[in-house]
């Protein structure tokens, strides 16, 4: 799966590319907000992205923002990674549309752990929640007409 | 609290208290740590340390500037940039210095801030001694 990496520091990113790559992923490294985000609002740009907090051009809440607008782009779901660790940076991070927040130093585990949680959710739309949608309308196709009252309709009547 | 212990106890800060007393108890760098976060990656662990190596002089030239304009929104990312570069390192004591300094620039105190920026510069100075060091045992 292709993952973008957007920290401005050379070695964070380096780190960080070396570690997803063993890990099995394909990496677009970035060293800027703008650059990220251009390449997540291409249509085949990466859907999982990994953001460092302050950057030129655009900080990783700014980007994340600038995602959430493209209403239209199927979901990109975005991890902030900083060393800013308060409360009121997380509220910040996600109220700017993050997915979750991790702090620097990251631990190898919990990145990649988190990372499959993204990639979980972000398969959700194209197979389950569409499996889950026909499965609803077989099941109502088959239901009694009795059954199909409006709530607080009495005796079935509709 | 008597005459004598509010002398003492003048312009004592708690947090920059806390923070020498991490600077001081915690190590330099903590290699155990950086080569778990790599995956025991030795080529990786040299690569890093040539990417510091190099790119320290010129963070502390941008800090450096920052805190003598005084701004304290270009200090602000620098020290943030600098803080996760020392982190990934596994280099604490490093850390510490800069927490310290970031404490300082909370309070606007831009003229401790130099004071806090020699301090990061000798613990940079030991860390980058020590990479010296340990750098030689990786290489094949």
């Amino acid at each position: 799966m292709k993952i973008l990496i957007a920290d401005d520091d050379l070695l964070s990113r380096r780190l960080l590319e070396k570690t997803l790559q063993r890990a099995g992923y394909d990496v677009v490294a970035v060293e800027d907000g703008a650059a990220a985000v251009v390449q997540l609002c291409d249509i085949d740009g990466p859907r999982l992205a990994l953001l460092d907090w302050e950057m030129p051009e655009l900080d990783g809440p700014g980007v994340c923002r600038a995602v959430r607008r493209h209403k239209d782009l199927s979901y990109v779901y975005m991890v902030l990674l900083t060393s800013k660790g308060l409360k009121a940076d997380v509220v910040a991070g996600l109220g700017a549309g993050a997915d979750d927040y991790l702090t620097k130093p990251f631990d190898t585990e919990e990145l990649k752990a988190r990372l499959r949680t993204g990639q979980r959710i972000l398969h959700i739309p194209r197979s389950q929640s569409s499996d889950a949608r026909s499965r609803r309308a077989q099941t109502r196709n088959k239901l009694p007409f009795s059954r199909l009252r409006k709530p607080g309709k009495k005796n079935g009547h509709v | 609290m008597s005459g004598f212990e509010a002398h003492i106890f003048a312009g004592f800060d708690q947090t920059t208290f806390e923070a020498r007393v991490n600077v001081a108890t915690s190590s330099i760098l903590n290699l155990e740590e950086l080569l778990t976060r790599v995956d025991d990656d030795r080529e990786l662990v040299v690569e890093l340390f040539f990417i510091f190596r190099s790119g320290c002089p010129g963070n502390f030239q941008r800090l450096r500037e920052a805190i003598r304009r005084e701004d304290g929104k270009a200090a602000e990312r620098e020290r943030h940039t600098f803080k996760g570069i020392l982190l990934n390192l596994s280099a604490p004591r490093a850390a510490t210095a800069v927490r310290e300094l970031e404490s300082l620039a909370r309070k606007r105190q831009f003229a401790s801030m130099k004071i806090g920026l020699a301090e990061l510069e000798s613990e940079v100075q030991l860390l980058l001694a020590q990479i010296d060091e340990r750098a030689g045992e990786f290489r094949p």
